[in-house]
């Protein structure tokens, strides 16, 4: 390269909003800054930037396309040959979602995926990723917080809502989730015969809303069922809200880091 | 892009016949637009999990890699081969019910 300069910036997006990422990407383009990379996180450190890594290049417009899919890494290698052989060029890889662009309008006009039924396979694979992975990660949530050695001896993890609290909100969150993959995989099977801009991606807060509103109300339920000791309070909720908050403290310190890096 | 029962999709029966001789991911997209006169041009994404499904479905297979080569090529199978048997009796006999049915009309009586 003939400026080496990088930068790291992260990025949260939800799975299913794939244009919203996209447009950040293009943005990013606009600017002068490509894709270049994934830099995992240091689980150790976590104050040091990760995200996607950009190179500053000249200000361009750049198309990018989101692909789902694990697999063998020598198959990958293929996949990403095929995909730089069509003029796709590679832009990052991380936890199986890959990002290419293309600067070609040729290229582009043949698109990513040519027909709507590998896009609504792209969409069926991400959703069943992420509900099996979901549910065994509530599952292991569910025997550690209440079955097992630690649930019997640590006084933490008995009188507290936010375990139950914890794992009805992961609950909520993968069954949104599958949801949002539903519909978009409706919207391609049935866009044809719908009005064109029929589907409307709901605004991120709109999706905050709507999880936080569910796991409030579904507490109390799953509360009686996991810990039938306790009698529900109002004060449930403000115990709840409580360690919410540090959750959101948390979340905002690692991803909405936004680095800069000379290399 | 691939259903088990259903009749091969018009992309993927070109995909499958394009494999009669081994090629890899790249050579498919060209020959493919080749046959169909840029008719039919695949996505990398679309091609890829097409191809996917055919080796699990046991219709090709990827042949061996030589050292240093990332192009994976791949081959038509017997089972892929009696598939595209099966595929080409289908259409060779709609074109003659078709052919059949447009001579019918063409000699109809003027009413």
């Amino acid at each position: 390269m003939n400026n080496p300069e990088t930068r790291i910036q992260n990025f949260t997006w939800l799975l299913w909003k794939e244009d919203a990422f996209i447009g950040f990407l293009k943005s990013m383009a606009a600017k002068g800054w490509v894709l270049c990379g994934f830099k995992r996180p240091n689980l150790l450190m976590l104050w040091q930037p990760y995200g996607y890594i950009f190179r500053k290049d000249e200000p361009q417009e750049l198309e990018f396309r989101m692909d789902f899919r694990r697999d063998k890494k020598e198959n990958l290698g293929d996949y990403i040959q095929l995909c730089t052989d069509t003029g796709w060029h590679h832009g990052c890889t991380f936890k199986g979602i890959h990002i290419f662009y293309t600067q070609e309008k040729t290229t582009v006009k043949a698109d990513f995926f040519s027909d709507d039924e590998s896009k609504i396979a792209k969409y069926k694979r991400l959703q069943k990723h992420l509900l099996v992975t979901g549910s065994l990660g509530i599952l292991t949530m569910y025997y550690l917080f209440f079955h097992s050695w630690l649930s019997q001896h640590v006084s933490g993890f008995q009188d507290n809502v936010f375990m139950p609290g914890l794992i009805v909100f992961l609950a909520v969150f993968f069954l949104y989730s599958g949801w949002q993959f539903h519909r978009n995989i409706h919207h391609l099977r049935h866009k044809a015969v719908k009005k064109e801009n029929s589907h409307k991606q709901w605004s991120f807060w709109f999706d905050v809303a709507i999880v936080i509103t569910l796991t409030l109300a579904l507490i109390p339920a799953f509360g009686f069922y996991l810990m039938p000791e306790f009698k529900w309070r109002w004060d449930w909720y403000f115990t709840q809200a409580f360690f919410m908050s540090f959750w959101v403290v948390f979340m905002v310190l690692t991803f909405g880091w936004v680095g800069r890096r000379k290399s | 892009m691939v259903m088990k029962n259903d009749p091969l999709s018009e992309p993927s029966f070109y995909v499958l016949l394009s494999l009669a001789e081994p090629l890899h991911g790249y050579g498919i997209i060209k020959k493919v637009e080749d046959l169909s006169d840029g008719r039919i041009r695949l996505g990398p994404g679309t091609l890829y999990g097409a191809l996917t499904k055919m080796v699990k479905m046991g219709w090709i297979k990827p042949l061996p890699v030589e050292n240093g080569e990332r192009r994976k090529a791949y081959a038509l199978t017997i089972e892929g081969a009696a598939l595209l048997q099966k595929e080409v009796s289908r259409i060779t006999e709609q074109i003659k019910h078709g052919t059949a049915a447009l001579r019918a009309w063409e000699n109809r009586k003027p009413s």
